[in-house]
């Protein structure tokens, strides 16, 4: 097997048969190894909750991944390849550009606001599963708001406590807090960055973030 | 009383009915168990192979799960390099079927050479010019790897993913898993080629022997091509009798459909070309070698009929079956096509083996009766009880179909 072994000889057969058997034998090691370093970056990068999310998009059954812009209309059937981070999407900001033409078009305004099963579910924004949405300003701030269903679901509140400014927020992490009862409901941070103003809804926005 | 270990969305019989499924094999293991220990302390004298019949239902079994187990590295091919995503429903199973197709040969194999312990020569003073030298390193080869692909599957289980390093790792396995279906591919392709290869060099045997190409015979591209093309129809066979025993939907009818046509283009491919063979072999390589051909089918009970069967009715009917009918017929056909398909590459192999050894070859050589002793069946017992345990835990606790969960939203 090695050259040091008694009964070795450095034949053709013998260069070809082992040189094949070890070149397989190092691929395997090497791709398993690489497979538990990135492992092992990533956990100290801290991305196991974004890895988790991407898993258990996975797992979801295909009538579950459903894109954005087949339950709006745009579009007869495609299912989503991108986790429903619509950042990365190709086709979103096609969509997105074609929706406000035709919307400004139709109606004279360019408020972009689309009812959907009857929810208001502007196309300006990004939306997270959480249900908040995401709007980039022109200075390059992020709105964050919370969307149609969370406000119909959560309903009438007793008061939210926001993060303070300078607070740094973490994807997926705690946004803010609606008192209702005696209870705190917790909205997820759709996005990471510094926290340079609070709105209280009443603004159009619960927080605003510099990425 | 396990819930928390069985994925979220699905549902599996209680514990208690499971281990009444569970207890009969785990006798049936553990009788294997014992004819083990006894072949092993006891020597091959447990068998009735001896040195004139020196393989017996043990390289049987053997050749034909490793056969029927190529179903775990076509279907890999077919998925990440080919990118047909339909096979995505199945391939989780057709892994773990693959794993215990491998580690059962390996099993049975560190058996049957009487010193398992001494197995380790095979690699340390390996002969090059040997096929079974090149199985030996490809299976262990391939076995890792399927012990690889498994283990993301592991790692999935609802309990176990809640471990950060498990599921990051599980999703850092699966990115790079094109690399070991392609790795896997490739080792297939060389071992169950060398295992048809063997009959290269079995001169001394006419009824099996076979001339071919440079150093490969024309069974060495046979056993590939058949492996690639039962492959396929064991996973739908094994697909839906797993479905009938859960009493579960687990893949839409279309998968089954697009194994039962990829079986069939394989396989009308194959008969053509052992049919290609068996002439040449008739008419030219038995009679080279002093032999009247059709002189071995007068051996009864293994006559012509073992031939017609082979070739016909288990090779050419299943292959127009799912040529002509794979859109067409309902899945009970295609379950009992494949079941046919099956059962022709187990006859194949059992005439490779059993049937080859059973003939004379020389003048004053008697046909031999091969009955395999107790000991014999109960090992092979053993890998069949193995292989269900190890299915049955593993599609109770891990995903093996993702379309499970759809289909079962579907229904109600």
């Amino acid at each position: 097997m090695f050259p040091w072994v008694f009964g070795f000889t450095w034949t053709t057969g013998n260069v070809i048969f082992l040189g094949i058997f070890y070149s397989v034998v190092v691929v395997i090691f090497t791709t398993f190894i690489i497979a538990a370093r990135r492992t092992l970056t990533k956990i100290k990068a801290k991305h196991v909750d974004e890895i988790a999310w991407h898993s258990d998009f996975e797992d979801l059954p295909i009538s579950a991944k459903t894109c954005r812009h087949v339950i709006s209309g745009e579009l007869d059937k495609r299912t989503c390849p991108n986790g429903f981070d619509c950042r990365v999407c190709d086709l979103h900001p096609k969509l997105v550009f074609a929706n406000a033409i035709s919307t400004k078009a139709q109606s004279g305004t360019s408020k972009n606001s689309q009812l959907m099963y009857g929810l208001n579910m502007p196309a300006d924004r990004l939306y997270h599963r959480g249900h908040t949405w995401v709007k980039k300003e022109k200075d390059g701030t992020l709105s964050v708001g919370l969307d149609d269903f969370g406000r119909k679901v959560i309903g009438e509140t007793e008061g939210v406590e926001l993060p303070e400014i300078g607070s740094k927020l973490q994807v997926n992490g705690t946004g803010w807090y609606f008192k209702k009862a005696d209870t705190k409901i917790r909205v997820l941070s759709p996005v990471e960055g510094n926290v340079i103003e609070t709105g209280n809804g009443g603004k159009g926005f619960y927080l605003k973030v510099k990425p | 009383m396990d819930n928390q270990l069985i994925a979220r969305g699905v549902k599996r019989t209680s514990f208690g009915k499971f281990m009444l499924w569970i207890i009969p094999w785990t006798i049936a293991l553990m009788i294997g168990m014992y004819a083990i220990y006894l072949v092993l302390s006891k020597g091959l004298n447990q068998t009735n192979m001896d040195n004139r019949f020196a393989f017996g239902v043990w390289i049987f079994l053997d050749l034909s799960i490793i056969a029927l187990g190529a179903g775990a590295f076509f279907t890999g091919f077919l998925l990440y390099i080919l990118k047909k995503h339909e096979l995505k429903a199945v391939i989780n199973s057709a892994v773990v079927i693959g794993l215990i197709c491998y580690s059962g040969a390996v099993l049975v194999l560190g058996v049957d050479v009487g010193q398992p312990l001494r197995a380790w020569f095979t690699f340390w003073h390996p002969n090059v010019h040997s096929m079974l030298a090149e199985v030996t390193f490809c299976i262990t080869c391939y076995l890792t790897v399927l012990a690889i692909e498994y283990a993301p599957l592991v790692f999935k289980n609802r309990k176990l993913k809640e471990i950060p390093s498990f599921l990051v790792f599980e999703f850092q396995l699966h990115k790079v898993m094109p690399i070991f279906a392609g790795l896997g591919t490739f080792l297939s392709f060389f071992h169950q080629g060398s295992l048809g290869g063997l009959y290269g060099v079995l001169q001394g045997r006419p009824f099996a022997f076979r001339e071919g190409v440079g150093i490969w015979p024309s069974t060495f591209f046979l056993f590939i091509i058949s492996a690639a093309a039962s492959g396929p129809s064991f996973i739908l066979l094994t697909t839906w009798l797993v479905s009938k025993i859960s009493r579960k939907r687990l893949v839409k009818d279309e998968v089954f459909r697009l194994l039962a046509k990829i079986s069939g283009i394989l396989l009308v491919f194959y008969v053509l070309l052992k049919s290609i063979d068996t002439l040449m072999w008739l008419n030219r390589t038995a009679p080279l070698r002093g032999v009247s051909a059709i002189a071995f089918f007068f051996y009864k009970p293994f006559s012509i009929w073992v031939l017609f069967t082979e070739i016909i009715v288990f090779g050419l009917i299943p292959a127009l079956v799912f040529i002509i009918g794979s859109k067409r017929l309902k899945t009970g056909w295609l379950v009992l096509t494949a079941t046919m398909v099956c059962c022709g590459i187990l006859l194949n192999r059992f005439v490779m083996t059993i049937q080859t050894l059973a003939l004379p070859t020389l003048p004053f050589d008697k046909f031999m009766l091969y009955t395999p002793s107790w000991q014999e069946l109960a090992t092979f017992l053993f890998v069949v009880a193995y292989g269900v345990l190890l299915y049955s835990f593993s599609f109770r606790y891990l995903r093996l179909f993702p379309q499970e969960l759809e289909l079962t939203n579907e229904k109600s």
